[in-house]
């Protein structure tokens, strides 16, 4: 049985630190393999864990326009997080039950339902590795997979408008393009506004919640975040709020 | 694309390959006295990154090409962006 855990909103901490708090939990058996559904708010910049803050983000932009930053568990590129996004995550136990041990194939089997959703609202999206998936060459959705407490977390997002300005949050670090990042980057992004869809969260992750149903041929029902998640993700958001974690690159 | 950047005591080398690769190193001769490595890749275990940087630390680059490989194999790092040969070419054109 896989437990979805319906469209939410919540702050970035939060949000990272609920995630990190399945995965245990699903690792150690006290929580179903999960599929949960959510949005940020305040908006966020979330960075992977390998990349340095100051190197990947305007601080002071985010700083003038109430953008919160956060690192993730996982690796991957810097994130603008805003009410235009749809976000999953997906976490299963690393015991090669629903998700192969072969992380790069791992990427593409659980991109596969949210390609089929997409495909379900007849948009033609593709995987494209490592781990995007592309209309057209241009990247809809990007995610982010880590291996630990015995558990597979993938999470990622899904564009459903984009406010372009917002770009301004990341520094884009190839200094060459720096004088053409923004016409650059619009060209590498796309979401299912503009490609002429207009489909509100909640509807999509009903969608996804479906299709990844169908995909991995599983029962599925609606649940909430249990005690031991809760209490766990309480202590968690300390790290994720921490300069420590943030700023360690 | 890539690019050198000078700064502090660390010289930064930066480049594309399927993910971006930025290493900031310290050279005293041939031997690397400090690293940092850092970008949009992956590496699993995360945790890692941490003993990879360890290990550079103090070995000459042609101890490196020698050792690294094994090192990652021996650890059961798994890296999904760049290559082993891509770290050691950022290392030698620092």
């Amino acid at each position: 049985m896989l437990r979805i855990l319906r469209f939410h909103i919540n702050d970035p901490f939060y949000n990272m630190a609920i995630d990190e708090a399945i995965t245990k939990c699903v690792g150690e058996n006290l929580s179903p393999p999960t599929l949960r559904l959510y949005g940020w708010w305040p908006r966020a910049v979330s960075i992977g864990y390998f990349q340095e803050i100051k190197e990947e983000v305007n601080l002071e932009f985010c700083k003038e326009n109430n953008i919160e930053v956060v690192r993730r568990i996982t690796g991957g590129g810097a994130v603008i997080h805003t009410e235009g996004e749809l976000t999953y995550s997906f976490i299963v136990k690393n015991d090669g039950k629903y998700v192969p041990f072969d992380i790069e194939e791992s990427y593409k089997i659980i991109c596969t339902p949210i390609i089929n959703a997409l495909k379900r609202i007849g948009v033609n999206a593709r995987f494209r590795p490592i781990n995007d998936i592309e209309v057209e060459g241009r990247k809809i959705s990007g995610s982010a997979q880590t291996r630990k407490y015995g558990a597979i977390l993938q999470h990622g997002t899904l564009l459903l408008s984009f406010d372009y300005s917002l770009l301004s949050a990341l520094k884009i670090k190839y200094e060459k393009l720096a004088d053409k990042q923004l016409k650059d980057i619009t060209k590498r992004v796309v979401s299912l506004k503009d490609l002429g869809y207009n489909i509100s969260r909640e509807e999509m992750a009903e969608i996804l919640a479906e299709e990844f149903k169908k995909y991995f041929n599983v029962e599925i029902f609606y649940g909430e975040i249990n005690e031991f998640e809760r209490k766990l993700a309480m202590e968690l958001i300390n790290k994720y709020k921490s300069y420590e974690w943030n700023y360690r690159r | 694309m890539s690019g050198i950047i000078e700064g502090d005591f660390l010289k930064t080398v930066i480049r594309k390959y399927e993910k971006l690769l930025k290493v900031s190193i310290e050279k005293e001769g041939d031997i690397i006295k400090n690293i940092r490595i850092s970008g949009d890749f992956f590496i699993y275990p995360e945790e890692a990154l941490d003993e990879l940087e360890e290990f550079i630390k103090n070995k000459s680059i042609n101890d490196l090409k020698n050792e690294l490989e094994k090192f990652i194999k021996n650890k059961n790092i798994i890296i999904l962006g760049f290559k082993i040969n891509d770290l050691l070419e950022l290392i030698e054109n620092a």
